[in-house]
């Protein structure tokens, strides 16, 4: 079964995005915050992680580049809000596949993250 | 009075007085003989030395008692003139003019009336009626024969010399004068000059005692009108001052607003977010369910299911809600009254709306005060609020800045805030651990428009300027800054007790 993490800080986001995918037999994982989902990515090994760039305790940018230097080569889609050129070009530059604004409804995503499960 | 003077004056009432009695002394001592003439020689010497100044003493009384009632009046509107200038209140000040003017003088009404560039009229300020009932007028028009006549004559006008007047005068009729001053119910019209225009007019009626005006009124009134000018002027210039203080209060507030924006944005976004994912979830249970009949067993499951996601959403909809109600609370104007507040109130409404705008987890935020030991402040809610709110907003762009430019290991960037009762007020303290300011900055840290902050576009350089006028002007309170550089920074405040 693919595993997919969510990471946001937001409940609501992790319950029902759960919720949906799991729906569709995929193995989801969620985390609250960076060091959670830094935590996980080295256990699990995930297929896919939706990160989100702007969170309380560490931030997107923060986790993806810890993530490179760990040499963790996941997949990474970012998830932002009102984000600056500036962040997107950093994330670009630590390699993510892609880059969502929110808000954006659960179909949009759901077609991203099977596609990046599939390939 | 100088000596030389006083023996010079001394010196010349001797020789006039040697001459002025010697001479009937020389005749009574040459002709008369000894014995009878002495008697009467002398008390005329006597008398005439007194005379004078009897004549005075007698004068002066006489002088009092006649015009006792005009020095009385006169002597009120002088007070009142020096005291003019202090009201800062327009209506207050025009109020109290005529209030003066009617009592002092016991004239039947007097009233103002104040130029309105604009509508090129003027308004009636204020009056005082004290009896006749006739009608006034609410306003007079730029154009008016009296206004004409009075901007050419430039002095006060008395209705009774005025009628005895005939001729016309430069091409006014003056009759059309008179009726206008008739209209008013005027005895005397005292236009008030600034720079070469008539900035107001003051309109008194007849004197209760059915006197006229004398030359000594019209005197008095002379600097009744001059102090009058000069305190329209400073009501005036003071209501502009307000108004352009407020309007810099305002802008302020928007330019913090401006930054918050990106927070709000973040926060009002993310609640959208929220929403799409719970309807998006709750449609998608809908449609994996709706091809076949379900059990009752699954129907069950759905719709718990579905009751989730809507709870979810109304209450995600209550946070927007929230956050939008933050945000009116801190850009309305807000109460202008005062009451009793409670600082850890303001307090806490403070750092909710800098959630907008820091990050203030990244600050230990360490209250050290007993919430049930502090006196409530005498304060308005929403300015203290400000004040705090720029406070804790400050020290947070202090703090930070030294992280980012020292990079200390253990830094731990810390506000603490302490309130407590001393000399009748309440102290509250607001000390972080940042970069200071510099010596050399210190003086100009409440002066509007200055700011020390990084980015131009963080400080608008009012904030301290703002928190002084909120603090010492409209609350009676006090603010002190003590700084130092890489070390840190306290704000004291000290705010009065709430009464009862």
């Amino acid at each position: 079964m693919a595993k997919l993490l969510i990471v946001d800080d937001e409940s609501d986001i992790r319950e029902f995005a759960r919720n949906f995918f799991k729906k569709r037999k995929i193995d989801v994982f969620v985390a609250s915050g960076g060091r959670q989902a830094l935590e996980i990515i080295s256990q699990e090994k995930p297929d896919l992680v939706l990160l989100d760039v702007r969170m309380e305790e560490i931030t997107g940018i923060e986790v993806l580049r810890q993530l490179r230097q760990a040499n963790l080569n996941v997949k990474v889609v970012m998830v932002s809000g009102v984000e600056d050129e500036e962040t997107i070009k950093e994330a670009n530059a630590l390699g993510v596949l892609g880059y969502i604004h929110k808000p954006f409804i659960l179909e949009e995503l759901e077609k991203i993250v099977l596609a990046q499960l599939n390939s | 009075m100088d000596i030389r003077v006083a023996i010079s004056n001394t010196a010349i009432f001797i020789a006039v007085y040697s001459f002025v009695l010697g001479i009937p002394v020389w005749i009574g001592f040459k002709f008369l003989g000894k014995g009878a003439w002495l008697l009467p020689i002398g008390l005329m010497a006597l008398f005439a030395t007194l005379g004078p100044f009897i004549y005075l003493y007698v004068q002066k009384q006489a002088e009092d008692k006649l015009l006792q009632e005009q020095r009385r009046y006169q002597a009120t509107l002088r007070q009142a003139s020096a005291g003019m200038g202090k009201i800062k209140d327009l209506k207050k000040l025009l109020n109290m003019i005529v209030y003066v003017l009617t009592h002092a003088i016991q004239i039947e009404h007097a009233s103002i009336y104040i130029h309105d560039k604009e509508k090129k009229q003027y308004f009636l300020g204020a009056i005082k009626r004290k009896s006749g009932h006739k009608q006034f007028l609410d306003k007079i028009s730029e154009n008016s024969s009296l206004i004409r006549y009075l901007l050419d004559d430039k002095n006060l006008v008395i209705y009774e010399e005025f009628k005895q007047k005939s001729q016309d005068f430069k091409g006014l009729t003056l009759g059309q004068v008179e009726e206008d001053i008739s209209s008013l119910d005027g005895e005397l019209i005292a236009p008030i000059f600034i720079e070469g225009s008539i900035i107001a007019i003051i309109v008194m009626g007849k004197k209760e005692s059915g006197k006229i005006y004398t030359q000594d009124d019209i005197s008095v009134f002379g600097i009744l009108a001059n102090q009058t000018a000069l305190a329209i002027e400073n009501a005036k210039f003071y209501e502009d001052m307000k108004l352009t203080q407020e309007q810099l209060f305002k802008a302020e507030k928007m330019a913090t607003i401006g930054t918050m924006a990106d927070g709000l944005s973040h926060q009002i976004n993310n609640r959208f977010h929220a929403l799409g994912f719970i309807a998006g979830d709750a449609l998608d249970t809908i449609h994996l369910n709706q091809k076949e009949a379900l059990s009752s067993e699954k129907s069950k499951e759905v719709m718990a299911e579905l009751e989730r996601a809507l709870v979810r959403v109304q209450e995600n909809v209550t946070q927007g809600g929230e956050i939008v109600q933050g945000l009116l609370k801190y850009t309305r104007k807000g109460e202008t009254g005062f009451a009793a507040v409670d600082v850890d109130a303001v307090f806490k409404a403070a750092l909710e709306m800098t959630q907008f705008k820091i990050k203030t987890q990244q600050l230990k935020i360490i209250r050290e005060y007993d919430v049930a030991t502090i006196p409530k402040i005498k304060a308005n809610f929403t300015q203290v609020q400000e004040v705090f709110f720029n406070l804790i907003d400050n020290g947070y762009d202090a703090m930070m800045q030294r992280k980012d430019e020292r990079r200390e290991p253990d830094y731990q960037p810390t506000l603490i805030v302490r309130v407590f009762k001393e000399d009748g007020y309440v102290e509250i303290i607001f000390e972080d651990n940042g970069v200071g300011v510099k010596d050399e900055d210190m003086s100009k840290m409440f002066t509007p428009f200055f700011t020390t902050k990084l980015s131009s576009k963080k400080g608008t350089g009012l904030g301290l300027y703002v928190i002084r006028k909120i603090i010492e002007e409209n609350h009676g309170g006090r603010v002190e800054m003590v700084s130092k550089y890489m070390h840190g920074t306290q704000m004291k405040l000290r705010l009065p007790i709430a009464i009862g």
